[in-house]
């Protein structure tokens, strides 16, 4: 239980001039943008992406005494992605998702114009990511945007390395997949 | 190295995560081989559009006071929490009654050598051997203690019609101690003496068993009076050997 760093009477409107008990704050609140990024690219709805970080937080301020690392940033978004597929797989059992079929996912679609507006483009961007398995979403925005090793992934994934390796090489593969389709005139020379 | 094996490890290898003899492999496989050389350059393109183009959000800002407003929550819970365990008044509880039986069974330093003052005090009484030298006179009593004692207690005279029947040494909390008594018909009053240095005894007042005992600093020494008189005429007394210390110490300087 950690409550020994008193209370904070700071209402949540006051919160900017915090006292310096609060140290928990401190640690994790500089990384509230990056929780929310990821629990955004795992779960994609705004709402969603919002009470997941609010949870990961209360669930790290409760298990703030094991605490013993040096990278408070990695053992938040450990948390984020915890709390996320908690979120997810009470979710699915909710709604009864229909589970993930990789060979038959790949959406057709039509070839469209051949020329496509850098805004375009990162639209289907977009619409690629969403269709991708929650599992190839992470290690992509783990590796690209956090910075992440293989070997942190896996240990915070609780998979082996070589799972961590193949996830991002299948997600690539997908999204080439995918950009490809909505561009086939373009791949060769620009992407 | 064929190709189906280069394709495995062309992510690892863009990403520097190739162990240093497979990178060896694929690079003189890349060099012999445009196919796989293409796709390296495709997956590099890929990373690079990816990089520059993926979403990256930002934290909404209210999301900033949600999370805190949901901390306040937890932390106010878990103190809830706590103040509903019973086995938390339990423990105060136990705490609160070590305490006190160890202050019953443990008294403090100064009580205990309050305590020892008053059996010298009566031990002496009873064996009528209350001096060692006797004489009312200050310039006779003080010089006899000057070869017995490492310390020169102030021997003073309190007036009030009290005389005073002489010094002994005696022992206090494990060292000797200058005694000097005085006598006004039947109080007797004896004035325990020994250097404070590092341990100053604090400034009280005791009844034990129908013994006034006091116990003061001055000057560097530590005071112990003892008499059988009543509280009352103990302070009158205790007064006039304070300042009449006060007096010596300072014209002795």
């Amino acid at each position: 239980m950690h409550w020994t760093t008193g209370i904070n009477s700071d209402s949540p409107e006051s919160s900017v001039q915090m006292g310096p008990a609060s140290r928990f704050e401190e640690l994790f609140l500089p990384h509230l943008d990056a929780a929310y990024n990821l629990a955004r690219w795992l779960v994609s709805g705004d709402q969603d992406a919002q009470d997941i970080v609010q949870e990961a937080y209360v669930r790290a301020f409760k298990g703030f005494a094991g605490f013993r690392g040096d990278n408070p940033r990695a053992w938040l978004l450990t948390i984020v992605r915890n709390t996320a597929y908690t979120w997810i797989k009470r979710r699915s059992t909710d709604e009864k998702l229909i589970p993930f079929d990789e060979e038959s996912h790949v959406v057709p679609v039509d070839p469209g114009p051949s020329e496509l507006s850098h805004e375009k483009r990162r639209e289907l961007l977009g619409q690629a990511l969403d269709r991708l398995p929650t599992e190839f979403r992470e290690v992509l925005v783990l590796f690209e945007f956090e910075g992440w090793t293989y070997k942190a992934m896996a240990d915070a994934l609780e998979v082996p390395l070589g799972t961590v390796m193949s996830r991002l090489s299948r997600a690539r593969r997908r999204l080439q997949q995918e950009l490809a389709q909505f561009q086939p005139g373009e791949v060769d020379d620009e992407l | 190295m064929n190709c189906d094996e280069a394709d495995r490890f062309l992510d690892a290898y863009l990403d520097g995560e190739l162990e240093p003899d497979k990178r060896a492999e694929l690079e003189q496989h890349l060099a012999s081989c445009p196919d796989c050389k293409q796709k390296l350059d495709r997956l590099r393109q890929l990373r690079e559009f990816f990089t520059a183009s993926a979403p990256h959000y930002s934290a909404p800002p209210e999301l900033k006071g949600k999370v805190l407003a949901r901390l306040e929550v937890t932390r106010r819970s878990n103190l809830m929490a706590l103040v509903r365990q019973p086995w938390l008044y339990a423990a105060a509880l136990l705490i609160v009654s070590l305490v006190l039986a160890w202050l019953n069974f443990f008294p403090n330093q100064e009580e205990q050598i309050a305590n020892q003052a008053v059996a010298n005090y009566e031990r002496a009484a009873l064996l009528e051997r209350v001096c060692d030298v006797v004489s009312p006179d200050p310039a006779v009593v003080k010089p006899w203690f000057a070869g017995k004692l490492d310390f020169s207690p102030p021997v003073v005279l309190p007036g009030l019609n009290f005389q005073m029947r002489g010094g002994r040494l005696d022992v206090l909390n494990n060292r000797k101690v200058a005694a000097v008594t005085y006598k006004r018909d039947k109080d007797l009053l004896t004035v325990f003496v020994w250097p404070g240095a590092g341990k100053p005894i604090p400034e009280k007042d005791w009844s034990i068993s129908g013994n006034s005992v006091c116990s003061w600093n001055a000057k560097g020494l530590n005071f112990v009076c003892v008499s059988n008189m009543d509280d009352r005429k103990m302070d009158e007394v205790v007064d006039r050997i304070k300042e009449a210390v006060t007096n010596q110490v300072v014209s002795n300087q």
